[in-house]
């Protein structure tokens, strides 16, 4: 008897005894339940899809295949159902045919059904299949377009001639139908957008049309490409991915692993949790290899460490005995340059004590320059101890660098200033900052900044606490803010401005470093891998049971099996041949273990579609903390009740409360904004001498702790879009201009009414992101709306486009530049969307700053410009400013929800986004739609999704 | 020392322990190295491609007395030695920020329905599987560092290099590690070597026994994912089963010994030791087939230029600081790649000829300039295929498949094949 899924409308043939059963439809997984009394499909229901193609698709195309799906069903037994203690709907197992049946499905649009067919939906809810099946209608080229054809190629390409062996006569207008048909009219798109096609000398298209043509054709190629390349929901088994695997061998061994040779997985494009995209190379085993006996080395280091304080007196590298030393000279030949260029005119310089005139000029100069500075800081009583940091000596930012320090075992490492600050300097220049310098790695980096805020009589004390990397040898040290590597720094950038030394803002008096030091004795982690031992086992028991646990635990849904725990074994007895002890003799296995398969991939099967109780709870724990289950979770789905809808979602709910949930914020909103561009390619500090090192850090750190905020308050999503406060630090609220004393913790903070902030749109991140470190671009803004805001994502840039000329004058305004992507239809297609978006952003320079004129810089000189941000949406909604940008954005709530649910379920699922997805990402919006699209809604409805719990 | 003067006392000496002579290919390839001469084949991928104006030659000045364009002056005095081919491609490439991931293999991103990405095996392995039968490495692939993604130039992938499955092969990302693993002796004792060999196969076996497991458990599509693990172990080895044959052999070293070079090189200095490292390890046979997906945006830093590589290639014609920027990377490019021929040609093979004569080495990419895709600048050098030199040809067709070159290439090094990804035929000028 054949049915239709009341949902998709998906066609099954099933037999009497799965009547009265409820199943799950393969397609859109929703629940069916057929009696003799459900509608049947009438067997002429091929014939009404043809006709209702037949207007708007060209006579040629192929009859498509018929599709024959399989079904297959179980029946669980009402035991089963009350030991996993559920009342809810029954759940029955479907075993798919996976792949060619849901490929073959989205391909072939063999069952759309006329209205008549229409079997009425209960939630309303557009269907996965009828999406697809109008994401098929796009796939077909406009016919209006046959017109073009025949009139400007087919003299050449039709069947007979088929110059260059090109006949689009035949060529189907629907995309949808294969690979093939694509390719051609990919094609067809690349001569057009190349300008290779119509040939110079013939008959060419009108600007319009090829405007048209190329827009249609471009939007109908990306429909095709994903319909093609959508594999209908099939969830690959993933190999941990880089951060995934540094938590979960730090989470076993205690110690974090340096995986800095690994590669990383998330720099591909796509989430890195994508399991088809984890390659896995014969290099990378051994490096597992070797990584994990690195990192058992380091962890199992069970010796003492005393507590150590290091303490460096300021004085002692930039005292005051050194700035009277620097001094002296230079007051003293001051004053003979002084006399020499007061003397009569042909006194000769010698006469002085210089050797050349050059000299002279040096010693008046210094005088004139440095003199002061150095005058400024010995007046200051402070400096009778410390020092005030300031470039006079160094020629160069002032750095107080400590001793290295090498970390035998995971330590915290606190380090301590006592500073204060002297009124009347910028801002800016009162951090200070903490760096570390790795030795055999490259470049310094930058651990944080603390604002000095105390006075010179009442200094105070500041303290950074930072981890340690075991193994790695550090040299911490302070100074004051700085830009990142490859810009201007303030030194250079002040000097410009011939000022010959860095702010005096700050004064120091000592930095301390203190070790925490540890214990003797194995760490937590090590002790569980060392258990207390049974005074009955014999010594190669006890590592066996060492080795078998640990396993255990390291594949965290499977118990290792036996040949596989004796194959250990033999290199535990081998190496205690060779008369290693216990612990030695066992890093091998064990590291091997850590290089298993079971270990490095998520393995998900019990030889169902429904995953586990334990694989639910690594998938959800790898989902929120990208690390394994905790003992809680683990505990719970080894009772069998994670399944329990309750359970699960007060789970999640801990799950995302924890602070370890700050992996899954910060590594999806990197890869869902597309964050990598931040960082990218450095700012011109001359211009942009605020974007410094802690901005640029400070502004990425605002998105993820924006998001970490709307999440825990379950504000709406919408929030991102448009909100009264925003999140920030000390630093980034100053950038901002609001606040100047906030402290170094991300927190709320109200915005008053005339501020343009608030929002992803006008954060520093964004705006950065929007330009290239020179100048705004409104088309990389424009687009970065369109990808992650609008969910409206413009084609890729075709390749092979002819070039456009920039104007040769460096001074033209944004506007103007934007002109050059009309002139041409390749350009106009895409651009006539981005460019008006990008526009009404201009009053943001390239740094983020709100600017009211568009200033041009290039080399040296700079010109402004009247900005004018009016500009539209695609579809016709038009805005003056930046305002009202934002508040049409805003409107466009739903759009964005979309963005975020199909980012989610790639980024949950661990496989792309797919058309045949997208009932189920409805669904998510529903259900998230009722509480404003919190995004702990569409998290709660991913987890307790059928999709989310099945392989 | 050169590997041809290996003789069973220089071998007997060198190994501590009186054991038998364990099969030798260095030793058995001796004397057919001197019948049949050895060939080597260079790839070296530059990201995103060229000044359009003046790297191309003059489209109207092609065969042999061609002027060299300002970008390839550094160049000049190995005129002879090399070709510039124009308006090869690839049909089915269509990202313009992926200068490397089809460059070697033509293949089609979206050829495979239900993947969104797809590639297949890349020319320089097609060559590696022949002609590396006998060096100690199959084939080497080099790269700068962190090139993943589009801000490079060069595309997805791990190298330049795909295997059979179309799968990326990973490299040796800095000249440190390409250092070692090329000429660092292991000092230990070679019973010992042995028995560290026998532990590694252990390994292997005992991490198959647990994907044997896995491998029970999981349905068809994540069978096909484990395969990528299983492939890994199965290189593994092959390579040890290979290192084993060549247990004990020294690894030779370079008449002009290099320095272990420093960890932290980038950029320009990193090319230099890159194509020092390269000439070396041609020169003591241990590899013949080499790929290199050279640094962007490093070697713009190098160069004093603070703009990533990605806008550079944004430059416009019509002229401006992008594309002063441009024309300076291409002038480096021609000096260090100048400076390598020299090499390659100061190195005296047995016979008298030098390294140069016996290897090919193209340089290029899959992107012309922008997201330009069509005529892949493509620079031909050496006498390792016995092609034609010092030509200057533009392929009557625009659209002539770069597989054509790649299919010359192997056929001009005697590699056995009818045909190459896309290819229509080999390049009838070159040969």
């Amino acid at each position: 008897m054949k049915f239709r899924c009341p949902h998709c409308t998906q066609k099954y043939d099933l037999s009497e005894d799965s009547l009265g059963v409820e199943l799950n439809c393969q397609v859109c997984q929703g629940n069916m339940l057929f009696t003799k009394e459900s509608p049947q499909v009438d067997s002429g229901f091929e014939q009404d899809k043809k006709d209702s193609f037949e207007d708007t698709k060209p006579r040629d195309i192929k009859k498509k295949k018929s599709l024959t799906s399989s079904i297959s069903k179980t029946k669980v037994s009402q035991k089963t159902k009350s030991n996993k203690g559920s009342g809810k709907a029954l759940l029955i197992a479907l075993v798919l045919i996976l792949g060619t049946g849901f490929y073959a499905y989205s391909k072939i649009p063999e069952n759309k059904k006329s209205s008549k067919d229409q079997i009425a939906s209960q939630d309303g809810l557009q269907k996965s299949s009828e999406f697809i099946e109008k994401q098929q209608a796009l796939a077909v080229m406009p016919t209006v377009h046959k017109d073009i054809i025949n009139k400007y190629c087919i003299d050449c390409h039709d069947s007979e001639t088929q110059k260059g062996q090109v006949d689009l006569e035949s060529l189907s207008y629907d995309l949808s139908s294969d690979i093939q048909m694509a390719e051609r009219w990919q094609e067809v798109l690349d001569a057009v957008n190349s300008g290779d096609m119509p040939p110079k000398k013939k008959k060419q298209l009108t600007k319009e049309e090829k405007t048209d043509f190329l827009a249609d054709l471009s939007d109908v190629m990306v429909v095709a490409r994903k319909l093609h390349g959508d594999n209908g929901g099939v969830i690959t088994m993933r190999r941990l991915n880089r951060r995934e695997y540094a938590n979960t061998v730090e989470g076993l061994l205690g110690v974090r692993p340096d995986v800095e040779g690994l590669p990383d997985d998330s720099a591909g494009g796509g989430f890195d949790t994508a399991g088809a995209s984890l390659y896995f190379s014969s290099d990378q085993f051994e490096q597992y290899l070797e990584i994990a006996e690195g990192t058992l080395k380091k962890a199992f280091f069970d010796k003492e460490v005393k507590r150590a304080v290091k303490r460096l007196e300021a004085e002692d590298r930039y005292g005051r005995k050194h700035y009277e030393k620097l001094y002296k000279p230079i007051k003293e030949k001051g004053e003979k340059a002084r006399q020499f260029f007061a003397a009569k005119k042909g006194t000769p310089f010698q006469d002085f004590g210089f050797k050349t005139l050059h000299q002279a000029y040096q010693a008046k100069n210094q005088n004139e320059r440095f003199k002061p500075v150095i005058e400024d800081f010995l007046s200051r009583p402070a400096t009778e101890h410390g020092t005030v940091l300031t470039s006079i000596i160094t020629r160069n930012q002032a750095v107080l660098r400590m001793h290295p320090i090498t970390a035998e075992t995971e330590e915290t490492i606190k380090v301590r200033v006592r500073a204060a600050a002297y009124p009347g300097y910028k801002e800016r220049f009162y951090y200070l900052e903490l760096r570390a310098q790795i030795t055999g790695v490259k470049g310094v980096q930058t651990l944080g900044w603390r604002k000095v805020s105390a006075s010179v009589d009442k200094p105070e004390i500041i303290e950074f606490t930072v981890p340690t990397v075991v193994g790695q040898r550090v040299q911490y040290s302070i100074a004051q803010r700085s830009h990142p590597p490859g810009s201007a720094n303030d030194l250079g950038i002040l000097y410009r401005q011939k000022i010959i030394h860095t702010p005096l803002a700050v004064w120091v008096d000592w930095v301390e470093v203190e070790r925490s030091g540890r214990n003797a004795g194995d760490s937590p982690a090590v002790a569980e891998i060392f258990f207390q031992k049974s005074p009955e086992w014999t010594e190669s028991y006890y590592a066996r049971e060492v080795l078998s646990r640990f396993a255990s635990k390291a594949f965290r849904t499977a118990d290792p099996n036996k040949i596989y725990l004796d194959k250990l074994m033999k290199f535990y007895n081998a190496n205690r041949t060779k008369g290693m002890n216990l612990r030695q003799a066992l890093i091998q296995p064990l590291s091997i273990i850590l290089a298993s398969p079971e270990f490095l991939y998520m393995v998900e099967s019990n030889g169902n579609q429904k995953l586990s109780d334990t694989e639910l709870a690594v998938r959800l724990s790898y989902f929120l903390w990208s690390m394994p289950p905790d003992k809680e979770l683990m505990d719970l789905a080894k009772q069998g009740k994670l399944t329990d809808p309750q359970v699960l979602k007060r789970q999640t709910s801990r799950l995302l409360a924890d602070k370890r949930s700050s992996q899954f914020i910060e590594a999806f909103a990197y890869q869902w904004l597309g964050m990598d561009r931040l960082g990218m390619f450095v700012f011109d500090t001359h211009v942009y001498q605020e974007h410094d090192q802690a901005v640029l850090l400070g502004s990425r750190k605002e998105i993820y702790e924006t998001m970490r905020y709307i999440l825990d308050k379950q504000l709406p999503l919408k929030s991102l879009l448009k909100s009264d406060f925003i999140v920030v630090n000390d630093v980034m609220a100053e950038y901002y201009g609001l606040d100047k004393n906030r402290g170094h913790e991300y927190r709320h903070l109200k915005l008053p009414p005339e501020s343009v902030r608030g929002g992803l749109l006008s954060t520093a991140a964004v705006l950065a992101m929007g330009s290239d470190g020179h100048r705004s671009s409104p088309v990389e803004r424009g687009a970065w709306v369109l990808r992650h805001l609008l969910h409206n994502p413009p084609p890729p840039a075709p390749a092979n486009v002819p070039q456009l000329d920039r104007f040769e004058d460096h001074f033209q305004p944004a506007r103007k530049l934007g002109k050059a992507h009309q002139e041409e239809p390749q350009c106009v297609q895409c651009h006539r969307k981005i460019d008006p978006i990008g526009y009404g952003m201009e009053n943001f320079d390239a740094a983020g700053l709100w600017r009211e004129k568009e200033v041009v810089h290039h080399e040296r000189k700079s010109k402004s410009f009247d900005i004018d941000p009016s500009g539209e949406l695609p579809g016709g909604v038009k805005f003056n400013n930046f305002r009202g940008l934002k508040d049409a954005i805003a409107q466009k709530e739903d759009d964005f929800a979309r963005g975020f649910a199909e980012a989610l379920i790639a980024y949950g699922l661990g496989r792309p986004y797919g058309y045949s997805d997208y009932n189920f990402a409805e669904s998510l919006l529903t259900k998230a739609k009722a509480k404003k699209y919190a995004i702990s809604e569409f998290i709660h409805a991913l987890v307790q999704s059928k999709r989310f719990q099945s392989k | 020392m050169n590997k041809k003067n290996l003789s069973r006392r220089i071998f007997l000496k060198s190994s501590c322990a009186m054991i038998p002579l364990p099969f030798l290919p260095s030793i058995m390839a001796a004397p057919a190295k001197d019948t049949a001469k050895v060939k080597r084949l260079v790839f070296l991928g530059i990201g995103f491609g060229v000044t359009k104006s003046t790297w191309y030659p003059d489209r109207n000045d092609t065969g042999t007395g061609f002027s060299l364009p300002a970008g390839l002056k550094p160049l000049e005095r190995h005129k002879n030695d090399f070709s510039i081919i124009q308006n090869l491609y690839h049909q089915f490439s269509r990202d313009g920020h992926a200068g490397s991931t089809f460059w070697l293999t033509g293949a089609n991103q979206y050829g495979m329905p239900g993947k969104s990405f797809h590639n297949t095996i890349s020319v320089d392995q097609v060559a590696a599987k022949q002609l590396g039968l006998k060096t100690r490495f199959t084939s080497l692939q080099l790269s700068g560092k962190k090139l993943e993604g589009a801000g490079s130039g060069h595309g997805p992938g791990r190298s330049l290099a795909w295997d059979a499955q179309g799968k990326p092969l990973s490299a040796y990302e800095t000249p440190n590690a390409a250092f070692h693993r090329l000429f660092s002796n292991d000092k230990t004792p070679l019973s010992q070597q042995r028995a560290m060999m026998e532990e590694r196969r252990s390994i292997l076996d005992t991490v198959l026994t647990n994907a044997k497991d896995v491998g029970r458990k999981v349905d068809k599509t994540d069978k096909d994912k484990l395969a990528e693990y299983l492939d890994s172990i199965r290189d593994i080895e092959v390579r040890i089963s290979k290192e084993e044959s060549w247990l004990g052999v020294p690894r030779t070293q370079p008449k002009r010994k290099i320095k272990e070079p420093n960890p932290s090189l980038e950029g320009k200095e990193e090319i230099r030791i890159m194509y020092d490292l390269m000439t070396a390890a041609l020169e003591v046979d241990a590899t013949r087939v080499i790929t290199y997906r050279m640094p962007a945006d490093t070697l713009m830093q190098s160069l004093g230029i603070s703009t990533p590589a990605h806008l550079v290639s944004h430059y416009s014609e019509r002229g401006g600081a992008p594309k002063d920027m441009s024309q300076k990377r291409d002038l480096a490019h021609s000096t260090m790649l100048s400076e390598f021929f020299d090499k390659l040609k100061a190195s005296k093979e047995a016979d008298g000829s030098s390294l140069f004569d016996n290897t090919t080495v193209v340089f290029g990419g899959n992107i012309s300039s922008m997201h330009t895709l069509t005529n892949c600048p493509s620079l031909v050098a050496g006498g390792g295929a016995g092609i034609k030199q010092g030509q200057h040809i533009v392929m009557k067709d625009s659209k002539t498949p770069l597989c054509n070159l790649w299919l010359t290439l192997l056929k001009g090094t005697g590699v056995k094949a009818d045909s190459f990804g896309d290819s229509t035929g080999i390049i009838d000028g070159l040969v």
